[in-house]
């Protein structure tokens, strides 16, 4: 049996970087049960005992107000958990701390690590550790994470630990008879005593968590230890203990139980500041500061963030492309090829229409997931992150969301997926859960693709480029309104505080932020890769079948290739005719498919957008490539040159490509409602990858259907209303 | 300005208290009190806003909210809407 030891401490100082240094590479990245925030765990070996560390997240108390703080409080009152290690940021010793006092009254063996020790040093703060070690009751080891420095004896002090020989490690309980390492005074004690006493009426209750933790758990208010208590046969008892002490509290000591806790807990820190640590000298103006000057100054800041935002928009975007491009051409290199070469049918249908586009859909996400992710764990290790909020909070909170909001709404201009995976930056859930649901309203770069056919057509290259802007101010504007919307409806309860630390400048090390990037990619591919490429092959059945195993059609096609074949004509023209035959049978299996049939249905009810006058024949056809799109927007443009049997290459010389001579010509659409039809692409759905990413994390089916529901709606709508005002201004 | 006004626990002789919201950049104060309720109220104490605790406004952001303050060595953000629920007492400057 592995001993189970937490990892334990404040966000930024520093847990990860040691976890990794811990664990290598047997680690496992997954989430905690029934919520999104992301729980690592990994297998260590010293001396021949099997440890299994898991990482908490990162909290600065257990009261449990937050999710985060919820799990850390469960998991470490759990008695499975034999062994903490406390990792402490030493500059920064005082506040960590807190998160200590805690810590000590689960009654757990806990390990405490010093972090950062070069930091600290460099700012002239001397810890006296053998005393420290006193206070604390556990042995301290100082560490400098990133250079993995003291890992080795932190490894030898967490098996001494567990094998109970090491003599550092104090009984407090047993010490102090009664109260545990620190003493909250006469009248707190008294209270905490009383129920104490409530509690051991359970016995069940009283062995499963350290008592004196609960009671002050529950003086605390904290929703984690109300849970426990709730589930107590003796709750009425405890419920009515915590109520009477509250109330005695707040009329001897004339504040909160929750607010003489803490100020008990920074009294007794203070103290033990002044035994353990010295400030040598002045504190010298720091690096962090002198870079704030510049990252936060008053003019200078906003344009750095900028800069730093196209930075990673290229990077991941324009560089990403690359790698997307090669993925994509490979892919369909790969499709083309066993196209030519195995018999057509249906299988050869399923493998090079279904399975390959499928899997290529999945892969294509890959270099700008890993390139965006890695970008954002950079500048999360750098500590330029919470600036960033800083910067942009403002702005931001008029839109009913937060400063961190705005990296996934830039990078939604891109492409949504990733833009959604980088939420998870933001540690509110509700903050996290709205900025998810309006990013799908960014108009992203597949959507562009659609567009620039679309306005093409229908409008002259000044007014295509008005549309195309006009449909991302649309988005943007969207997203902001809705997010108002949700922070006022769904969401509008008391808004998490802003209150947010900032970390004082670190160079990043490189093997977390590759170590973070190859975790997201694997994230992604197991967990939305397989909801896409099931989504892909689905709309692949409903699009081909049962045209595609007509045996009559294959035989009518077969024998026209082998009469264009014996045609006496150019090479050239043989494959341009083949390419249109080809064209010609595709376009006949998906005009009679299922997803025909469905378009037929649906076609009356998005009438008052595509067809306000009843006139057009062939708008189902709309709903086809609409469909279609569901798996990726620009996939509306490839499915439309099938419908329409139209290729979209522009031939030289030509300025629309036949294509968009078809749509202008042959469908019935109008300059207005190919606005309305623009609009209603942007907002109508997100597409099946961002969907797979919002059930992912958000956590919940739930939400994925609320955004495909939402956008469904609002999209009909606004499409609805492009029709009803141009047509009253006079547009056709 | 009396010798006493430089100790901020000594309400009588020491400037009005007012809201963190309401300092300015360079401005120091001490908390006197905590007026936002639940997890607001909670996550504050934790971060170190108790009675007596110093602070410094260190600036504000570009657009002017929220607000960079040092608290307990450490620096930290706060938007001025929640300033405005925490009752300091400024610090005398002492200038040299």
């Amino acid at each position: 049996m592995a001993s189970v030891v937490a990892l334990a401490g404040n966000p930024n100082c520093g847990k990860t970087t040691l976890f990794n240094a811990l664990t290598g590479s047997r680690r496992h990245v997954g989430n905690w049960p029934g919520v999104t925030v992301e729980r690592r765990s990994g297998a260590l070996q010293v001396e021949g005992q099997l440890l299994e560390v898991v990482d908490l997240p990162g909290t600065y108390s257990l009261s449990a107000r937050s999710e985060d703080e919820r799990i850390a409080a469960s998991f470490l009152a759990e008695p499975q958990v034999d062994l903490i290690i406390n990792v402490l940021d030493a500059s920064n010793l005082e506040r960590n701390l807190y998160l200590t006092t805690q810590l000590l009254e689960l009654g757990k063996p806990i390990v405490f690590v010093l972090n950062m020790m070069d930091d600290a040093e460099r700012s002239g703060i001397r810890i006296e550790i053998p005393a420290l070690e006193i206070l604390l009751g556990g042995p301290v080891i100082p560490t400098v994470g990133n250079r993995e420095e003291g890992i080795g004896a932190l490894k030898t002090a967490l098996v001494k630990v567990l094998q109970g020989a090491e003599p550092k490690v104090r009984n407090f309980e047993a010490e102090t008879a009664g109260h545990g390492p620190m003493d909250y005074g006469h009248d707190l004690e008294g209270e905490l005593q009383k129920v104490i006493a409530h509690i051991q009426m359970d016995a069940r209750l009283a062995r499963s968590v350290q008592p004196r933790w609960l009671a002050l758990q529950l003086l605390e208010g904290s929703a984690e230890a109300s849970r426990l208590a709730q589930e107590s046969p003796v709750r009425e008892a405890i419920h009515t203990q915590i109520e009477s002490s509250r109330t005695f509290l707040q009329a001897h000591l004339g504040e909160d139980a929750a607010t003489l806790l803490a100020e008990h807990r920074y009294g007794y820190l203070h103290g033990l500041m002044r035994e353990v640590a010295t400030q040598s000298g002045e504190p010298v103006k720091s690096a962090t500061s002198k870079l704030d000057g510049l990252l936060t100054h008053r003019y200078l800041g906003i344009p750095i963030f900028l800069l730093v935002m196209v930075t990673m928009y290229t990077l991941s975007f324009v560089l990403g492309k690359f790698p997307q491009d090669w993925i994509d051409g490979g892919f369909k290199a790969l499709s083309a090829l066993l196209s030519a070469k195995l018999p057509a049918g249906q299988l050869t249908s399923l493998l090079t229409d279904g399975i390959i586009p499928g899997v290529s859909a999945v892969m294509v996400f890959l270099p700008v997931i890993m390139i965006l992710m890695g970008c954002i764990s950079f500048l999360e290790d750098t500590g330029y992150m919470a600036r960033a909020a800083f910067i942009m909070d403002r702005a931001m909170h008029l839109m009913g969301l937060h400063g961190k909001s705005f990296i996934p709404l830039l990078m939604g201009s891109g492409c949504n997926v990733p833009a959604i995976q980088a939420a998870r930056t933001i540690e509110s859930k509700q903050d996290r859960l709205i900025t998810i649901l309006v990013t799908p309203l960014i108009s992203c770069s597949a959507r562009l693709q659609v567009y620039i056919v679309i306005a093409g057509t229908f409008f002259k290259p000044f007014g295509a480029a008005l549309a195309i802007v006009a449909m991302h101010f649309l988005g943007f504007g969207l997203a902001m309104i809705m997010g108002r919307i949700l922070r006022s409806t769904l969401f509008s309860g008391p808004s998490a505080p802003f209150v947010m630390e900032l970390p004082p400048y670190r160079m990043p090390v490189l093997r977390a932020t590759t170590i973070h990037m190859w975790d997201k990619a694997k994230v992604f591919l197991t967990r939305a890769g397989t909801t896409i490429f099931a989504g892909a092959t689905l709309v692949w059945f409903l699009s081909r079948y049962p045209g595609i195993a007509n045996a009559e059609w294959s035989q009518e096609y077969r024998q026209q290739r082998v009469a264009v074949l014996a045609l006496q004509i150019p090479q050239e023209a043989k494959v341009e005719q083949l390419k249109d035959l080809e064209l010609a049978r595709e376009s006949r299996i998906v005009n009679h498919s299922l997803a025909a049939w469905l378009g037929k249905k649906v076609e009356p009810l998005l009438r008052p957008i595509l067809d306000p006058d009843h006139k057009r024949t062939e708008a189902w056809k709309d709903v086809i490539a609409l469909t279609a799109g569901f798996v990726a927007k620009e996939i509306v443009v490839s499915t439309m040159a099938v419908i329409h049997q139209a290729s979209e290459e522009q031939k030289p010389g030509e300025k629309l490509s036949p294509l968009q001579v078809a749509l202008r010509d042959h469908t019935g659409l109008t300059p207005l409602t190919a606005v309305a039809f623009m609009v209603f692409t942007l907002i109508y759905t997100p597409c099946l990858g961002t969907v797979a990413m919002i059930r992912r994390e958000a956590g919940r089916w739930g939400w994925a259907g609320f955004s495909v529901a939402y956008g469904l709606g609002l999209g009909w709508l606004l499409a609805w209303g492009t029709v009803v005002i141009g047509r009253t201004m006079g547009f056709v | 300005m009396t010798q006493n006004q430089l100790d901020p626990l000594i309400p009588a002789a020491a400037p009005a208290t007012r809201f963190l919201s309401q300092l300015l950049p360079g401005e120091s104060a001490t908390v006197v009190q905590l007026q936002a309720k639940g997890a607001i109220r909670q996550r504050l104490l934790e971060m170190g806003f108790i009675r007596g605790a110093t602070l410094k406004v260190e600036k504000l952001a570009p657009l002017g909210d929220p607000m960079e303050l040092v608290l307990k060595g450490y620096h930290l953000s706060l938007r001025r809407v929640e300033g405005a629920c925490i009752l300091v007492q400024p610090t005398i400057q002492t200038v040299a």
